[in-house]
């Protein structure tokens, strides 16, 4: 049941004529942050949105139900990258293996204030096997593995690939949109940050254990 | 990296601007006068850009069929970027032989600056002879119904060429999907946009609240 986009954004005609207009008035004075600064300064957002998505496979045992995808297995898988911002400058830590989100050394980089940059994140729906590389900061997908599809002559190489990469992404911005509401709603600093802090120090707390039963996946 | 074939990974854009009605004519008209066209070692420019057959981007002679540019409710394309790239050591070692010979040739001690400018236009006027451009490409794939294009090449020198050639052959404008633009792309409740643009990074850890402001 694939989430049908709109041909016709409003939202974004919106934020395109903006942009024109500031782009017009550049040099002129103004108050507060341009348009262009704004989307430079939101990039923020991709490494929370890789961070909550870690917490959610772990929190709920890798199943998910995705707007648009259904209902599948996500999880992280053989690389991490994390980084902070530090008085020492740029703090990186670069985790491999089979499963290196659930080893302590991920657990210490996020205590450490390191977020996730770049994930390898796999999926499972039935039988079929998807696996990409998300880079945070610009919600960009490479090394995208898409399940082989084709079973006759009459189907097109073209239009099917392009489904699968349709769809994968699909199942990424629905998550994302889910993160997005909850972390711009009443509920992120009281609930979920909270039940966070708890997963990154590996602690069951009340707010844990709350954050678990209410939303209970799957 | 590609549409058709091999790895896939690609930046996402959203095209704004009115469409045409006649999109198909009108389309692949602008895109034979940006037609890739090959370097020659005479040309004063190093470099050609310039669009490409999908299936075929590395053919000498360029045509494009609708067909081959239209496929269904996608419009795809290749980029290619053609430049005479030669290793500075390379260069270095071709302009001290030329300076040698010409020192022999006119017994001077010193070569001016112009002279030496004239010989390193010559050098390179031989490279380009006996050498090949390097080639670069770059597919796209653009749904003309949802207006969200994918362009499967990253690198800067790819991205900067392709934005200006994409935006003076259809013109119309690209906004690159981030967590910014995606977040307004997705459509979020009524209320949550104004927030998605006054929202401060989360201070998971006392550590992160000295250094969320930073980042942002």
């Amino acid at each position: 049941m694939a989430r049908t986009k709109k041909e016709d954004s409003t939202a974004l005609d919106a934020l395109d004529a903006r942009l024109q207009r500031e782009g017009d008035e550049e040099g002129e004075s103004s108050q507060g942050p341009s348009l262009a600064e704004s989307i430079e300064t939101r990039r923020f957002l991709g490494r929370e949105f890789l961070t909550w998505l870690w917490f959610q496979s772990e929190t709920f045992e890798q199943k998910l139900s995705i707007e648009g995808f259904g209902e599948c297995e996500l999880w992280l898988e053989r690389s991490l990258v994390l980084e902070a911002l530090t008085e020492a400058g740029k703090e990186k830590a670069t985790l491999a293996g089979v499963a290196p989100s659930g080893g302590p050394e991920a657990r210490e980089a996020l205590r450490q204030g390191k977020l996730p940059t770049k994930a390898k994140i796999a999926l499972r729906r039935d039988e079929q096997d998807f696996a990409l590389t998300l880079d945070a900061d610009g919600l960009s997908l490479s090394g995208v593995k898409i399940p082989a599809l084709l079973k006759g002559d009459g189907d097109d190489p073209f239009y099917e690939r392009m489904q699968l990469i349709e769809e994968v992404e699909g199942a990424i911005e629905s998550l994302y949109r889910e993160f997005l509401v909850a972390r711009l709603g009443p509920g992120w600093d009281k609930e979920v940050v909270p039940a966070m802090r708890a997963w990154m120090s590996d602690e069951e707390t009340p707010a844990l254990v709350r954050y678990k039963s209410t939303h209970s996946r799957g | 990296m590609g549409v058709l074939k091999g790895s896939i990974g690609y930046a996402k854009f959203h095209v704004r601007g009115a469409l045409p009605d006649d999109v198909h004519q009108r389309f692949l008209a602008r895109v034979r006068a940006r037609a890739f066209k090959p370097l020659t070692p005479e040309d004063e420019d190093d470099a050609s850009v310039g669009w490409m057959p999908i299936e075929r981007p590395f053919d000498d002679e360029v045509s494009f069929r609708s067909e081959g540019v239209f496929f269904g409710s996608y419009l795809n394309l290749a980029l290619r970027i053609d430049r005479w790239k030669f290793p500075s050591s390379l260069v270095k070692a071709k302009m001290a032989a030329a300076e040698r010979v010409y020192r022999q040739k006119t017994n001077k001690e010193r070569i001016s600056r112009a002279e030496k400018a004239e010989l390193r236009e010559a050098v390179e006027r031989k490279l380009r002879r006996d050498g090949e451009p390097t080639t670069k490409t770059a597919d796209f794939t653009w749904n003309l119904a949802t207006r969200e294009l994918r362009l499967f090449g990253k690198s800067k020198l790819v991205v900067e060429h392709f934005h200006e050639l994409f935006e003076k052959t259809f013109q119309l404008r690209l906004l690159p999907a981030g967590p910014y633009i995606t977040g307004i792309a997705v459509e979020l409740p009524k209320g949550l946009e104004r927030a998605l643009a006054e929202v401060e990074p989360t201070a998971f850890h006392h550590r992160g609240a000295r250094r969320a402001a930073e980042v942002a």
